[in-house]
């Protein structure tokens, strides 16, 4: 490119540059330098630099006012700044010992442990930070505003209320109990399945607070904790359990620099925890479900229905039975599997479970009500398992489709062509691909048969419906709102295809 | 943090210089500022970075300010000068190691900014790409488009580095909202003018070559 054109473009992004808004990055660089101010060295080299620069241009300006207020030593000037400086921070830093020494919390010796030093100290991102272990009072603990977790739901909160929340309005947002618009999850933290882990287990990881009880580390564990004790699920025992929890707490030592250090390597670094696989759990949930039957062979449903329950607090599932139900029902199909392969194929019994593991997952969907009919078909059913050992499905919602794919024998043979080839693992995938194209276009074809004739109908319908009807309840609200969204779905789709919309079209033809 | 920057506007008012250093430095923008820009520019020396960049920056505003001009984002306009005078000192410190390469000189290396033929280099450059940028401007459509990027480039021949849509809003009683639809259409198009020119000037002289070789063939 010619050399006229390279300035003309930088001068463009230049001029760009200079009219972006760089309002939000100066506030950061305000909030930082506060959380990190320079030590003495950088602040007076810094300062020294900025003065004789600042001279330098006086010189140059011949501006003899403004060098007046900067006459005299350099190093003494900034020795000054720096002084009052230090001066601020030491009188703030007095403030907040006072402050944290008036709202202390003191840690209790509870349950035969004494309140003592943690050792080893534990080291939080690359620094060791003393701390003190001991109990607290659950409800003494102060969950922690600052925490990025909460970052949106605070600022959002702030600009509905005009402040900050209170505690008990920390909770409510932790326990998604807070209505704030864009929030859709019933438990967005999760609050509820760690309430039920702890209720039975206790808190095991220790929460870590600063020495007002404010905490930096176990929002979730304490905002369940405090669920616990508020929450008619849990017996009078499982409240008891977690009225004082054992904490972590920072020392009068503790530095600014300590606590974001374990912020940082609490909530940053990963302590490369792995779940267990849902095969793993589901199969020692089956196992103690065939305990408890074994126990009470003849349990009617209702019955039946309470083991699951049981079994659902044991594992910390929630009260109701639906995920021990799920998980039986997954097990048993992939038991049945197993069973196929290892039987009739003469496969090796543990290649058989890794492949179950594997695509545990998938037999939830093979437990559904048309897939499991269409499973009834034993000859179906076996290539399902085949293909399912063979890696031939590369996704579960492939699953969904069997049930017309059963009864589609061109989909069928495709699938049976994908068995049969083994040395092509992607040519087979494609082939289990097609198949389920191919059940959909059929489906589809099927949806669009009589499209017109069914709008014609419709639309005469619709207009020769008494006006009344829509005001006296006769139309439900509900279908009001679902032909609205329609009729806006088909404006769209007219837009779309003929860059028109109703509106258009009315002043085409007023025209 | 708008009673700060008031403050740092009357401080450099009253050609207070000290007041408006330590103002910067007790708010702890200089501090954020340090670090900041250390994380952004890696590769110029710390020392050059306070002394080159950052301090010429806090110059640069006490003079505006002191010259009676309204900044209305003392900050901003420190953040965006020091990306200028950032970028000009890195192409200033590849021309000149370019230069070393070339005559094998790495002996008394000389500071980029002691040698004054280089701001006049850059100014004449930049004063070039103003002629030419402004010959577009009335191919920019709208008026308020024309008129919002006529005051950019105005500015930056003034060199002020800093300009906000609030502030063109306010000179030309525009609202901030025209401002910036008009910044962005601005932009936008002139990029694709200068591009969609560039190409034909391109074009052109191919054209012109093969005609001349025509022409020359003929003559032959």
């Amino acid at each position: 490119m010619d050399e006229k054109w390279i300035r003309m473009f930088e001068l463009v992004q230049l001029a760009q540059t200079l009219t972006s808004d760089v309002e939000k990055e100066v506030e950061e660089i305000i909030s930082l330098g506060q959380e990190q101010l320079l030590n003495r060295e950088d602040s007076i080299r810094l300062l020294t630099s900025i003065i004789e620069s600042l001279r330098k241009g006086n010189d140059i300006r011949g501006d003899t006012s403004s060098a007046a207020s900067l006459s005299g030593d350099i190093s003494e000037i900034v020795g000054e700044m720096v002084a009052i400086r230090e001066e601020l921070i030491l009188r703030r830093k007095n403030s907040m010992i006072n402050k944290i020494q008036n709202n202390r919390i003191n840690l209790q010796n509870r349950n035969g442990i004494s309140v003592q030093p943690v050792f080893p100290s534990p080291w939080f991102h690359e620094k060791e930070v003393p701390m003190v272990g001991g109990f607290v009072r659950t409800q003494d603990i102060r969950l922690w505003e600052n925490n990025d977790r909460l970052d949106i739901h605070i600022h959002q909160f702030k600009k509905i209320n005009g402040r900050d929340p209170e505690d008990r309005e920390l909770l409510d947002i932790m326990l998604s109990k807070m209505p704030l618009p864009g929030i859709n999850e019933k438990d967005e933290f999760k609050i509820m399945d760690l309430a039920r882990s702890i209720a039975n287990n206790g808190v095991r990881r220790p929460a870590i607070i600063d020495l007002d009880g404010t905490l930096l580390d176990g929002n979730r564990r304490v905002s369940a904790c405090y669920f616990i004790l508020n929450s008619k699920e849990f017996t009078s025992e499982q409240k008891a359990r977690i009225e004082y929890v054992y904490v972590w707490q920072l020392t009068e030592h503790a530095t600014d620099d300590d606590r974001r250090r374990v912020v940082v390597s609490m909530n940053f670094e990963k302590d490369h925890k792995q779940d267990w696989p849902e095969y793993v759990k589901a199969s020692k949930i089956y196992e103690d479900w065939q305990a408890m039957l074994a126990l009470e062979p003849y349990a009617n449903p209702i019955r039946q229905r309470e083991l699951k329950r049981e079994l659902s607090q044991q594992y910390a599932l929630g009260p109701d039975a639906r995920y021990v139900t799920r998980y039986i029902r997954m097990f048993e199909e992939a038991e049945e599997f197993e069973l196929f392969h290892i039987e009739e194929r003469e496969r090796d019994e543990y290649e058989v479970k890794h492949k179950a593991a594997e695509y545990f997952q998938y037999f939830d969907e093979l437990t559904k009500g048309s897939v499991k009919s269409a499973l009834q078909d034993k000859t179906f059913r076996s290539l399902v398992y085949d293909l399912l050992f063979q890696d031939k499905f590369t996704n579960w919602k492939q699953i969904r489709d069997l049930p017309r794919i059963a009864n589609n024998e061109d989909a069928r043979k495709l699938l049976r062509q994908s068995r049969a080839e083994t040395e092509d693992i992607e040519e087979a995938q494609d082939k289990v691909v097609s198949a389920c194209s191919e059940v959909q276009v059929t489906s589809r074809e099927a949806r669009v048969v009589g499209a017109n004739e069914r709008i014609e109908n419709f639309t005469k319908f619709l207009m020769q419906l008494p006006i009344g009807s829509f005001a006296d309840g006769t139309i439900k609200q509900e279908s009001l709102y679902r032909l609205k969204d329609s009729l806006r779905h088909v404006n769209m789709l007219i837009q779309d295809h003929e860059g028109m919309t109703f509106e258009d079209e009315d002043d085409e033809l007023a025209v | 943090m708008d009673d700060l920057w008031d403050k740092v506007r009357e401080a450099a008012a009253i050609s207070n210089q000290k007041e408006m250093v330590s103002l910067l430095y007790q708010s702890g923008f200089l501090d954020g500022l340090e670090r900041t820009m250390h994380a952004k520019w890696r590769k110029i020396p710390r020392e050059d970075l306070d002394c080159i960049v950052i301090a010429a920056a806090v110059d640069d505003l006490y003079e505006k300010l002191s010259q009676g001009e309204f900044i209305l984002n003392p900050g901003g306009y420190i953040y965006k000068t020091i990306h200028f005078k950032a970028v000009a000192y890195t192409e200033q410190r590849n021309q000149l190691s370019d230069l070393h390469r070339e005559f094998q000189v790495y002996e008394n290396f000389i500071d980029p900014f002691e040698t004054p033929s280089y701001e006049l280099d850059r100014d004449y450059c930049l004063n070039r790409a103003l002629v030419e940028v402004r010959k577009l401007l009335n191919r920019l459509g709208q008026e308020n488009v024309q008129s919002v990027m006529a005051y950019v480039f105005d500015c930056i021949e003034a060199k002020r580095y800093d300009v906000t849509p609030a502030e063109i809003s306010g000179a030309l009683g525009l609202s901030s909202g025209t401002v910036r639809t008009s910044l962005s259409r601005g932009f936008k198009r002139l990029k694709r003018i200068a591009m969609e020119d560039n190409l034909a000037e391109q074009i052109l002289s191919e054209a012109e070559l093969i005609t001349d070789i025509e022409d020359e063939e003929e003559v032959v």
